[in-house]
Protein backbone atom coordinates (compact mmCIF):
# COMPACT_ATOMS: atom_id res chain seq x y z
CA UNK A 1 0.00 0.00 0.00
CA UNK A 2 2.70 2.62 0.91
CA UNK A 3 4.59 1.52 -2.28
CA UNK A 4 1.42 2.62 -4.21
CA UNK A 5 0.64 5.72 -2.20
CA UNK A 6 4.49 6.39 -2.94
CA UNK A 7 3.91 5.81 -6.22
CA UNK A 8 0.71 8.26 -6.91
CA UNK A 9 2.73 10.72 -5.19
CA UNK A 10 5.63 10.75 -7.79
CA UNK A 11 3.24 10.51 -10.75
CA UNK A 12 1.01 13.21 -9.27
CA UNK A 13 4.09 15.39 -8.53
CA UNK A 14 5.21 14.97 -12.43
CA UNK A 15 1.24 15.58 -13.91
CA UNK A 16 1.43 18.91 -11.70
CA UNK A 17 4.63 20.03 -12.98
CA UNK A 18 3.38 19.28 -16.72
CA UNK A 19 0.50 21.55 -15.98
CA UNK A 20 2.88 24.08 -14.68
CA UNK A 21 5.02 23.98 -16.88
CA UNK A 22 3.16 23.80 -20.35
CA UNK A 23 3.48 21.39 -23.21
CA UNK A 24 6.56 23.07 -24.90
CA UNK A 25 8.59 23.53 -21.80
CA UNK A 26 7.81 19.40 -20.51
CA UNK A 27 8.13 17.95 -23.39
CA UNK A 28 11.51 19.69 -24.55
CA UNK A 29 13.58 16.96 -24.36
CA UNK A 30 11.60 14.69 -26.79
CA UNK A 31 11.12 17.93 -29.05
CA UNK A 32 15.14 18.56 -28.47
CA UNK A 33 15.91 14.48 -29.06
CA UNK A 34 13.79 13.97 -31.55
CA UNK A 35 15.22 17.18 -34.25
CA UNK A 36 18.60 16.01 -33.75
CA UNK A 37 17.71 12.52 -34.19
CA UNK A 38 15.76 13.96 -37.54
CA UNK A 39 18.97 15.92 -38.89
CA UNK A 40 20.81 12.57 -37.95
CA UNK A 41 19.30 10.13 -39.94
CA UNK A 42 19.06 13.01 -42.72
CA UNK A 43 22.82 13.18 -42.46
CA UNK A 44 23.05 9.62 -42.35
CA UNK A 45 20.81 8.87 -45.04
CA UNK A 46 20.79 11.56 -47.25
CA UNK A 47 24.46 13.10 -47.30
CA UNK A 48 26.61 10.33 -45.68
CA UNK A 49 25.43 6.93 -47.33
CA UNK A 50 26.22 5.88 -51.00
CA UNK A 51 23.05 3.44 -51.05
CA UNK A 52 20.37 3.79 -53.66
CA UNK A 53 17.46 4.89 -51.18
CA UNK A 54 14.71 4.94 -53.72
CA UNK A 55 15.86 1.50 -54.37
CA UNK A 56 16.12 0.37 -50.62
CA UNK A 57 12.75 1.91 -49.95
CA UNK A 58 11.45 0.01 -52.64
CA UNK A 59 13.11 -3.22 -51.39
CA UNK A 60 11.60 -2.33 -47.74
CA UNK A 61 8.29 -1.98 -49.25
CA UNK A 62 8.39 -5.38 -50.96
CA UNK A 63 9.63 -6.71 -48.09
CA UNK A 64 5.70 -6.42 -46.82
CA UNK A 65 4.77 -8.55 -49.72
CA UNK A 66 6.85 -11.33 -48.42
CA UNK A 67 9.00 -11.00 -51.19
CA UNK A 68 13.12 -10.89 -49.61
CA UNK A 69 14.61 -11.27 -53.21
CA UNK A 70 15.20 -7.79 -53.84
CA UNK A 71 14.34 -7.81 -57.16
CA UNK A 72 12.19 -5.16 -58.03
CA UNK A 73 11.54 -6.13 -61.90
CA UNK A 74 9.36 -9.41 -62.51
CA UNK A 75 11.61 -12.52 -64.02
CA UNK A 76 9.57 -12.58 -66.59
CA UNK A 77 10.26 -9.35 -67.88
CA UNK A 78 13.72 -9.65 -68.04
CA UNK A 79 15.71 -10.75 -71.23
CA UNK A 80 17.73 -13.71 -71.53
CA UNK A 81 21.26 -12.18 -70.31
CA UNK A 82 19.38 -10.15 -66.90
CA UNK A 83 17.76 -13.23 -65.86
CA UNK A 84 21.24 -15.42 -65.61
CA UNK A 85 22.39 -12.29 -63.62
CA UNK A 86 19.48 -12.38 -61.48
CA UNK A 87 19.39 -16.18 -60.99
CA UNK A 88 23.43 -16.28 -60.43
CA UNK A 89 24.39 -13.32 -58.64
CA UNK A 90 21.18 -11.64 -56.92
CA UNK A 91 20.02 -8.66 -58.23
CA UNK A 92 21.39 -4.90 -58.06
CA UNK A 93 24.76 -5.99 -56.90
CA UNK A 94 25.64 -2.48 -56.42
CA UNK A 95 22.71 -0.94 -55.29
CA UNK A 96 23.36 -1.36 -51.55
CA UNK A 97 27.22 -2.76 -51.53
CA UNK A 98 30.09 -2.61 -51.96
CA UNK A 99 29.29 1.18 -51.62
CA UNK A 100 28.48 0.88 -48.10
CA UNK A 101 30.79 -1.11 -46.50
CA UNK A 102 33.80 0.45 -48.05
CA UNK A 103 32.65 3.32 -46.86
CA UNK A 104 32.95 2.33 -43.31
CA UNK A 105 35.80 0.89 -44.28
CA UNK A 106 37.34 3.90 -45.55
CA UNK A 107 35.99 6.42 -42.91
CA UNK A 108 37.46 3.96 -39.96
CA UNK A 109 40.53 6.14 -39.66
CA UNK A 110 37.81 9.15 -38.51
CA UNK A 111 36.32 6.64 -35.34
CA UNK A 112 39.29 6.90 -32.92
CA UNK A 113 38.50 11.03 -33.36
CA UNK A 114 35.17 10.74 -32.34
CA UNK A 115 35.72 8.33 -29.76
CA UNK A 116 38.45 10.88 -28.48
CA UNK A 117 36.03 13.72 -28.66
CA UNK A 118 33.43 11.94 -26.78
CA UNK A 119 35.71 11.01 -24.13
CA UNK A 120 36.51 14.83 -23.55
CA UNK A 121 32.80 15.72 -23.84
CA UNK A 122 32.26 13.27 -20.81
CA UNK A 123 35.37 14.60 -19.15
CA UNK A 124 34.87 17.90 -19.21
CA UNK A 125 31.48 17.49 -18.31
CA UNK A 126 32.24 15.59 -15.46
CA UNK A 127 34.90 19.02 -14.30
CA UNK A 128 32.51 21.30 -14.98
CA UNK A 129 29.78 19.48 -12.37
CA UNK A 130 33.01 19.36 -9.79
CA UNK A 131 33.51 15.72 -10.37
CA UNK A 132 31.25 12.52 -9.39
CA UNK A 133 29.03 13.15 -6.44
CA UNK A 134 27.93 10.65 -4.12
CA UNK A 135 26.07 10.16 -1.06
CA UNK A 136 26.11 12.72 1.82
CA UNK A 137 25.34 10.50 5.04
CA UNK A 138 25.86 11.74 8.17
CA UNK A 139 27.50 8.96 10.06
CA UNK A 140 26.20 5.76 8.46
CA UNK A 141 23.64 5.53 5.17
CA UNK A 142 20.25 4.10 6.10
CA UNK A 143 20.53 1.56 2.72
CA UNK A 144 17.29 1.27 0.89
CA UNK A 145 17.27 -2.36 -1.27
CA UNK A 146 16.32 -1.35 -5.21
CA UNK A 147 17.24 -3.83 -7.12
CA UNK A 148 16.30 -7.60 -6.43
CA UNK A 149 18.93 -10.40 -7.18
CA UNK A 150 17.59 -11.28 -10.57
CA UNK A 151 17.46 -7.30 -11.79
CA UNK A 152 21.14 -6.92 -11.02
CA UNK A 153 22.12 -9.97 -13.30
CA UNK A 154 20.45 -8.58 -16.00
CA UNK A 155 21.07 -5.07 -15.62
CA UNK A 156 24.67 -6.40 -14.99
CA UNK A 157 24.71 -8.75 -17.20
CA UNK A 158 23.34 -6.35 -20.20
CA UNK A 159 26.13 -3.73 -19.13
CA UNK A 160 29.04 -6.19 -19.50
CA UNK A 161 27.88 -7.66 -22.94
CA UNK A 162 27.28 -4.16 -24.15
CA UNK A 163 30.43 -2.90 -23.49
CA UNK A 164 32.39 -6.36 -25.07
CA UNK A 165 29.57 -5.63 -28.33
CA UNK A 166 31.17 -2.38 -28.73
CA UNK A 167 34.38 -3.54 -28.04
CA UNK A 168 34.34 -6.90 -30.51
CA UNK A 169 32.11 -4.83 -32.96
CA UNK A 170 34.09 -2.09 -33.53
CA UNK A 171 37.57 -4.13 -33.63
CA UNK A 172 35.91 -4.90 -37.03
CA UNK A 173 36.09 -1.80 -37.81
CA UNK A 174 39.59 -1.11 -36.65
CA UNK A 175 40.81 -3.78 -38.37
CA UNK A 176 43.67 -1.51 -40.10
CA UNK A 177 45.26 -0.62 -36.75
CA UNK A 178 45.15 -4.07 -35.44
CA UNK A 179 45.65 -5.27 -39.19
CA UNK A 180 43.94 -8.49 -38.24
CA UNK A 181 45.27 -12.07 -37.46
CA UNK A 182 44.31 -13.97 -34.49
CA UNK A 183 43.62 -11.42 -31.80
CA UNK A 184 40.97 -10.05 -34.50
CA UNK A 185 39.60 -13.04 -35.39
CA UNK A 186 38.81 -14.16 -31.84
CA UNK A 187 37.22 -10.82 -31.37
CA UNK A 188 35.10 -11.05 -34.66
CA UNK A 189 33.54 -14.76 -33.71
CA UNK A 190 32.92 -13.87 -30.27
CA UNK A 191 31.05 -10.69 -31.31
CA UNK A 192 28.63 -13.28 -32.92
CA UNK A 193 28.47 -15.58 -29.70
CA UNK A 194 27.97 -12.70 -27.21
CA UNK A 195 25.54 -11.24 -29.18
CA UNK A 196 23.32 -14.18 -29.53
CA UNK A 197 23.44 -14.38 -25.53
CA UNK A 198 22.40 -10.67 -25.86
CA UNK A 199 19.54 -11.21 -27.39
CA UNK A 200 17.01 -12.81 -24.35
CA UNK A 201 18.92 -10.48 -22.46
CA UNK A 202 18.17 -7.56 -24.57
CA UNK A 203 14.43 -8.70 -23.77
CA UNK A 204 14.52 -8.77 -20.28
CA UNK A 205 15.88 -5.68 -19.58
CA UNK A 206 13.17 -3.71 -22.67
CA UNK A 207 10.20 -6.00 -20.32
CA UNK A 208 12.19 -5.00 -16.62
CA UNK A 209 12.71 -0.99 -17.48
CA UNK A 210 9.35 -0.76 -18.82
CA UNK A 211 8.33 1.26 -16.24
CA UNK A 212 5.75 3.46 -17.75
CA UNK A 213 3.51 0.19 -17.46
CA UNK A 214 2.81 1.61 -14.10
CA UNK A 215 0.94 4.45 -15.66
CA UNK A 216 -1.24 1.47 -17.57
CA UNK A 217 -1.65 -0.57 -14.73
CA UNK A 218 -0.96 -1.29 -11.17
CA UNK A 219 1.96 -4.26 -10.59
CA UNK A 220 0.84 -6.54 -8.06
CA UNK A 221 3.58 -7.07 -5.22
CA UNK A 222 4.04 -10.29 -6.45
CA UNK A 223 5.67 -9.02 -10.15
CA UNK A 224 7.76 -5.72 -7.91
CA UNK A 225 10.50 -7.89 -7.44
CA UNK A 226 10.41 -7.99 -11.34
CA UNK A 227 9.46 -4.52 -12.58
CA UNK A 228 12.53 -1.48 -11.84
CA UNK A 229 11.06 0.58 -9.38
CA UNK A 230 10.50 4.20 -9.57
CA UNK A 231 9.10 5.91 -12.62
CA UNK A 232 11.06 7.56 -15.63
CA UNK A 233 12.34 11.22 -16.08
CA UNK A 234 12.60 12.62 -19.50
CA UNK A 235 16.03 11.71 -20.55
CA UNK A 236 16.00 8.46 -18.91
CA UNK A 237 12.59 7.44 -21.01
CA UNK A 238 14.11 8.72 -23.45
CA UNK A 239 17.76 6.10 -23.27
CA UNK A 240 15.05 3.34 -22.42
CA UNK A 241 13.18 3.74 -25.95
CA UNK A 242 16.69 4.12 -27.97
CA UNK A 243 17.77 0.77 -26.57
CA UNK A 244 14.30 -0.93 -27.03
CA UNK A 245 14.30 0.49 -30.83
CA UNK A 246 17.73 0.45 -31.51
CA UNK A 247 18.35 -2.52 -29.72
CA UNK A 248 15.72 -4.40 -31.42
CA UNK A 249 17.22 -3.76 -35.33
CA UNK A 250 20.97 -4.88 -33.68
CA UNK A 251 19.27 -8.30 -32.53
CA UNK A 252 16.71 -8.49 -35.35
CA UNK A 253 19.58 -7.94 -37.92
CA UNK A 254 22.15 -9.20 -35.96
CA UNK A 255 20.58 -12.89 -35.47
CA UNK A 256 19.96 -12.89 -39.49
CA UNK A 257 24.04 -12.28 -40.06
CA UNK A 258 24.79 -15.33 -38.09
CA UNK A 259 21.99 -17.49 -39.12
CA UNK A 260 21.99 -16.97 -42.78
CA UNK A 261 24.74 -18.19 -44.70
CA UNK A 262 24.64 -18.01 -48.58
CA UNK A 263 25.68 -21.06 -50.63
CA UNK A 264 25.85 -21.73 -54.29
CA UNK A 265 22.20 -22.28 -54.20
CA UNK A 266 20.88 -19.97 -52.19
CA UNK A 267 22.99 -16.96 -53.29
CA UNK A 268 21.01 -14.97 -55.69
CA UNK A 269 18.07 -15.17 -53.04
CA UNK A 270 19.76 -14.12 -49.86
CA UNK A 271 22.83 -11.97 -50.76
CA UNK A 272 20.58 -8.66 -51.33
CA UNK A 273 18.76 -9.45 -47.90
CA UNK A 274 22.20 -9.99 -45.99
CA UNK A 275 23.55 -6.43 -47.67
CA UNK A 276 20.07 -5.01 -45.88
CA UNK A 277 20.53 -6.20 -42.80
CA UNK A 278 23.80 -5.24 -42.39
CA UNK A 279 23.04 -1.65 -43.61
CA UNK A 280 20.28 -1.71 -40.67
CA UNK A 281 23.24 -3.36 -38.40
CA UNK A 282 25.32 -0.48 -38.96
CA UNK A 283 23.13 2.03 -38.50
CA UNK A 284 21.64 0.52 -35.39
CA UNK A 285 24.98 0.32 -33.88
CA UNK A 286 25.65 3.50 -34.80
CA UNK A 287 23.12 5.25 -33.04
CA UNK A 288 22.90 3.50 -30.23
CA UNK A 289 25.92 4.25 -28.68
CA UNK A 290 24.64 7.93 -29.13
CA UNK A 291 22.01 6.97 -25.98
CA UNK A 292 23.17 3.44 -24.79
CA UNK A 293 26.66 4.33 -24.11
CA UNK A 294 25.55 7.29 -22.08
CA UNK A 295 23.49 5.07 -19.88
CA UNK A 296 26.34 2.40 -19.55
CA UNK A 297 28.37 5.28 -18.59
CA UNK A 298 26.10 6.68 -16.03
CA UNK A 299 25.51 3.50 -14.32
CA UNK A 300 29.71 3.05 -14.33
CA UNK A 301 31.30 6.35 -14.03
CA UNK A 302 29.25 9.50 -14.37
CA UNK A 303 27.96 11.75 -12.14
CA UNK A 304 24.27 10.27 -10.82
CA UNK A 305 25.43 6.86 -11.58
CA UNK A 306 26.40 4.66 -8.11
CA UNK A 307 28.34 1.45 -9.17
CA UNK A 308 28.63 0.10 -5.79
CA UNK A 309 24.07 0.39 -5.48
CA UNK A 310 24.35 -1.81 -8.70
CA UNK A 311 26.45 -4.50 -7.40
CA UNK A 312 24.58 -4.81 -4.23
CA UNK A 313 21.11 -4.44 -5.25
CA UNK A 314 21.47 -1.32 -2.03
CA UNK A 315 21.70 2.12 -1.91
CA UNK A 316 22.48 4.88 0.30
CA UNK A 317 18.49 6.74 1.09
CA UNK A 318 20.20 10.18 1.21
CA UNK A 319 22.06 9.23 -2.28
CA UNK A 320 18.31 8.24 -3.84
CA UNK A 321 16.85 11.51 -2.08
CA UNK A 322 18.91 13.61 -3.59
CA UNK A 323 20.09 12.44 -7.31
CA UNK A 324 16.87 9.76 -8.19
CA UNK A 325 14.16 10.73 -5.80
CA UNK A 326 11.80 9.29 -8.71
CA UNK A 327 13.26 6.17 -7.77
CA UNK A 328 12.94 6.66 -3.96
CA UNK A 329 9.42 7.18 -4.97
CA UNK A 330 8.77 4.12 -5.96
CA UNK A 331 10.62 1.94 -2.98
CA UNK B 1 56.14 -11.48 -83.89
CA UNK B 2 57.35 -11.73 -80.35
CA UNK B 3 56.24 -15.15 -78.08
CA UNK B 4 56.29 -13.78 -75.05
CA UNK B 5 52.64 -13.44 -73.54
CA UNK B 6 51.80 -10.66 -71.16
CA UNK B 7 50.40 -12.22 -68.11
CA UNK B 8 49.30 -8.69 -66.18
CA UNK B 9 45.67 -9.61 -66.70
CA UNK B 10 44.99 -13.25 -65.70
CA UNK B 11 40.84 -14.12 -66.63
CA UNK B 12 38.67 -16.58 -66.46
CA UNK B 13 35.93 -17.30 -69.12
CA UNK B 14 32.89 -19.57 -68.93
CA UNK B 15 31.19 -19.73 -72.23
CA UNK B 16 27.24 -20.54 -71.84
CA UNK B 17 27.11 -22.43 -74.74
CA UNK B 18 29.58 -24.65 -74.39
CA UNK B 19 29.00 -25.80 -70.73
CA UNK B 20 27.10 -29.28 -69.83
CA UNK B 21 27.21 -28.78 -66.06
CA UNK B 22 29.27 -32.18 -65.84
CA UNK B 23 30.75 -30.49 -62.58
CA UNK B 24 33.46 -31.60 -63.51
CA UNK B 25 36.06 -28.32 -62.99
CA UNK B 26 33.91 -28.27 -59.43
CA UNK B 27 34.84 -31.45 -58.71
CA UNK B 28 38.20 -31.52 -60.06
CA UNK B 29 38.90 -27.65 -57.68
CA UNK B 30 37.67 -30.03 -54.58
CA UNK B 31 39.89 -33.21 -55.28
CA UNK B 32 42.86 -30.38 -56.07
CA UNK B 33 42.88 -28.20 -53.20
CA UNK B 34 41.27 -31.11 -50.85
CA UNK B 35 38.77 -28.21 -50.00
CA UNK B 36 36.72 -29.66 -46.92
CA UNK B 37 32.85 -30.29 -47.19
CA UNK B 38 30.99 -27.49 -47.45
CA UNK B 39 33.75 -25.15 -49.10
CA UNK B 40 32.75 -24.69 -52.69
CA UNK B 41 35.76 -22.44 -54.62
CA UNK B 42 33.81 -23.25 -57.72
CA UNK B 43 30.36 -23.98 -58.56
CA UNK B 44 28.16 -24.74 -61.66
CA UNK B 45 24.81 -23.21 -61.92
CA UNK B 46 21.87 -24.08 -64.39
CA UNK B 47 19.83 -20.98 -65.53
CA UNK B 48 16.37 -21.46 -66.61
CA UNK B 49 16.75 -24.98 -65.87
CA UNK B 50 13.74 -27.15 -67.74
CA UNK B 51 12.68 -24.30 -69.89
CA UNK B 52 13.32 -25.38 -73.20
CA UNK B 53 15.73 -23.42 -75.48
CA UNK B 54 16.17 -21.38 -72.60
CA UNK B 55 18.27 -23.68 -70.14
CA UNK B 56 21.99 -22.71 -70.38
CA UNK B 57 24.93 -23.68 -67.26
CA UNK B 58 27.71 -21.55 -65.84
CA UNK B 59 30.86 -22.73 -64.17
CA UNK B 60 31.33 -19.69 -61.57
CA UNK B 61 34.43 -18.75 -58.90
CA UNK B 62 36.13 -15.46 -58.39
CA UNK B 63 36.48 -13.43 -60.99
CA UNK B 64 39.83 -11.82 -60.03
CA UNK B 65 38.23 -8.66 -60.91
CA UNK B 66 40.67 -5.79 -62.29
CA UNK B 67 38.84 -3.25 -59.76
CA UNK B 68 37.96 -5.91 -56.88
CA UNK B 69 35.74 -5.13 -54.55
CA UNK B 70 36.44 -7.45 -51.77
CA UNK B 71 40.06 -5.87 -51.98
CA UNK B 72 38.30 -2.43 -51.31
CA UNK B 73 35.99 -3.15 -48.59
CA UNK B 74 37.93 -6.01 -46.47
CA UNK B 75 38.74 -3.89 -43.06
CA UNK B 76 42.19 -5.97 -42.49
CA UNK B 77 43.78 -5.66 -45.72
CA UNK B 78 43.73 -9.04 -46.22
CA UNK B 79 43.49 -8.91 -49.81
CA UNK B 80 46.42 -8.20 -52.84
CA UNK B 81 46.28 -8.48 -56.14
CA UNK B 82 49.38 -9.91 -58.01
CA UNK B 83 51.19 -8.51 -61.19
CA UNK B 84 49.36 -10.76 -63.19
CA UNK B 85 46.35 -9.85 -61.81
CA UNK B 86 45.21 -12.81 -59.51
CA UNK B 87 43.30 -11.80 -56.67
CA UNK B 88 44.36 -13.67 -53.81
CA UNK B 89 44.41 -13.58 -49.84
CA UNK B 90 45.88 -13.69 -46.29
CA UNK B 91 43.98 -16.45 -44.28
CA UNK B 92 46.51 -15.49 -41.62
CA UNK B 93 45.47 -11.87 -41.55
CA UNK B 94 41.34 -12.65 -42.02
CA UNK B 95 39.25 -12.36 -39.49
CA UNK B 96 35.89 -14.24 -41.17
CA UNK B 97 33.70 -10.75 -41.23
CA UNK B 98 32.08 -11.24 -44.67
CA UNK B 99 32.43 -7.90 -45.35
CA UNK B 100 33.99 -9.51 -48.69
CA UNK B 101 30.84 -11.88 -49.44
CA UNK B 102 28.95 -8.51 -49.21
CA UNK B 103 30.66 -7.00 -51.80
CA UNK B 104 31.59 -9.52 -54.32
CA UNK B 105 29.29 -9.60 -57.49
CA UNK B 106 29.62 -13.22 -57.78
CA UNK B 107 29.41 -14.85 -54.10
CA UNK B 108 32.74 -16.01 -54.53
CA UNK B 109 33.54 -16.03 -50.89
CA UNK B 110 33.24 -19.23 -49.11
CA UNK B 111 33.27 -19.42 -45.10
CA UNK B 112 33.46 -23.00 -43.19
CA UNK B 113 30.85 -22.62 -40.92
CA UNK B 114 32.86 -24.72 -37.96
CA UNK B 115 33.56 -22.75 -35.62
CA UNK B 116 31.56 -22.62 -31.92
CA UNK B 117 27.52 -21.31 -32.36
CA UNK B 118 27.76 -21.78 -35.89
CA UNK B 119 30.15 -18.98 -36.22
CA UNK B 120 32.20 -19.11 -39.67
CA UNK B 121 36.06 -19.45 -40.23
CA UNK B 122 38.44 -17.07 -42.70
CA UNK B 123 37.68 -16.96 -46.01
CA UNK B 124 38.03 -19.40 -48.63
CA UNK B 125 38.22 -18.91 -52.49
CA UNK B 126 39.47 -19.18 -55.85
CA UNK B 127 43.32 -18.81 -55.95
CA UNK B 128 43.40 -19.52 -59.46
CA UNK B 129 45.58 -21.98 -58.26
CA UNK B 130 48.04 -19.47 -57.42
CA UNK B 131 48.22 -20.31 -53.78
CA UNK B 132 48.63 -17.82 -51.27
CA UNK B 133 51.40 -14.63 -49.61
CA UNK B 134 52.94 -18.40 -48.08
CA UNK B 135 56.59 -19.62 -49.68
CA UNK B 136 55.89 -21.12 -53.07
CA UNK B 137 54.55 -24.64 -52.45
CA UNK B 138 55.50 -24.80 -49.05
CA UNK B 139 53.71 -27.54 -46.59
CA UNK B 140 51.70 -23.68 -45.13
CA UNK B 141 50.63 -23.06 -48.26
CA UNK B 142 49.63 -25.92 -49.68
CA UNK B 143 47.57 -26.74 -46.17
CA UNK B 144 46.05 -23.03 -46.04
CA UNK B 145 44.96 -22.49 -49.93
CA UNK B 146 45.54 -25.84 -52.06
CA UNK B 147 47.87 -26.20 -55.10
CA UNK B 148 50.43 -23.75 -56.61
CA UNK B 149 49.94 -24.63 -60.51
CA UNK B 150 50.45 -21.38 -61.72
CA UNK B 151 53.78 -21.80 -60.29
CA UNK B 152 54.71 -24.94 -61.70
CA UNK B 153 53.79 -23.23 -65.36
CA UNK B 154 50.49 -25.41 -65.66
CA UNK B 155 46.83 -23.88 -65.81
CA UNK B 156 44.39 -24.03 -63.04
CA UNK B 157 42.57 -27.48 -62.58
CA UNK B 158 39.04 -26.47 -63.63
CA UNK B 159 39.94 -25.50 -66.90
CA UNK B 160 42.24 -28.03 -67.60
CA UNK B 161 40.03 -30.41 -66.51
CA UNK B 162 36.80 -28.96 -68.74
CA UNK B 163 35.72 -31.72 -71.38
CA UNK B 164 34.13 -28.59 -73.67
CA UNK B 165 36.58 -26.38 -73.11
CA UNK B 166 33.56 -23.97 -72.34
CA UNK B 167 35.95 -23.07 -69.08
CA UNK B 168 39.14 -20.09 -70.51
CA UNK B 169 41.48 -19.35 -68.05
CA UNK B 170 44.80 -16.75 -69.39
CA UNK B 171 45.49 -13.60 -70.38
CA UNK B 172 42.66 -11.35 -71.18
CA UNK B 173 43.88 -10.87 -74.78
CA UNK B 174 44.17 -14.55 -75.59
CA UNK B 175 40.30 -15.33 -73.79
CA UNK B 176 39.00 -12.70 -75.53
CA UNK B 177 40.67 -13.92 -79.13
CA UNK B 178 38.96 -17.64 -78.70
CA UNK B 179 35.90 -15.88 -77.54
CA UNK B 180 35.81 -13.70 -81.04
CA UNK B 181 36.75 -17.02 -83.32
CA UNK B 182 34.27 -18.45 -81.12
CA UNK B 183 31.83 -15.87 -82.06
CA UNK B 184 32.75 -15.53 -85.62
CA UNK B 185 32.73 -19.38 -86.41
CA UNK B 186 29.45 -19.58 -84.79
CA UNK B 187 27.72 -17.48 -87.35
CA UNK B 188 25.92 -15.43 -85.37
CA UNK B 189 26.71 -12.43 -82.82
CA UNK B 190 25.92 -12.37 -79.20
CA UNK B 191 23.09 -9.93 -77.25
CA UNK B 192 25.85 -8.75 -74.94
CA UNK B 193 29.46 -9.18 -73.07
CA UNK B 194 30.65 -12.73 -72.47
CA UNK B 195 28.72 -13.40 -68.68
CA UNK B 196 30.22 -11.58 -66.17
CA UNK B 197 33.10 -9.69 -67.62
CA UNK B 198 31.11 -5.86 -67.53
CA UNK B 199 31.04 -6.09 -64.12
CA UNK B 200 34.49 -8.13 -63.03
CA UNK B 201 36.38 -6.03 -65.59
CA UNK B 202 34.72 -3.05 -66.63
CA UNK B 203 32.79 -2.14 -69.41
Amino acid sequence: MGYNLHLMDGTKRMENKAQEKGFFNEYLPYIVVGALFALLTYWYFFLATIADLTYVWQYVLQMFQLKFDGQMIPYSELSRLEQGYVSMYGPQYDAIAPEVVRAFEERQHLLPWVFLFEFCLFAGMLWLQGGRKGPKCRKTCEMVEVHSLFQRVVLLGNILIMLYLFLSGFSITFGNITGGGDLGYFLRQTHEIVGLFWIPLWLLVTVIAFKDIKHFKRPSAKWSWFLLKGLYTHGQRINYLAFVAFGFILVFSGFWIWFLDPVWATHAEIIQYKRLILFGHFMGSAVITFFVGETIYSYIVAIRGYLPGLISGKYPKEYLEEFHPEVLDGV
Amino acid sequence: MSNTVDYSRMKFYCDETRCIHCDGCSVACAEAHELPVGIQRRKVVTINEGIQNMEFSLSVACMHCTDAPCEQVCPVDCFYIREDGIVLHDKDKCIGCAYCLYACPFGAPQFPKDGAFGTKGVMDKCTMCAGGPEETNSAKERELYGQNRISEGKVPVCAAMCSTKALLVGDSEEVSNIYRKRVMSAGHGVQSAPYGWDKAYGK
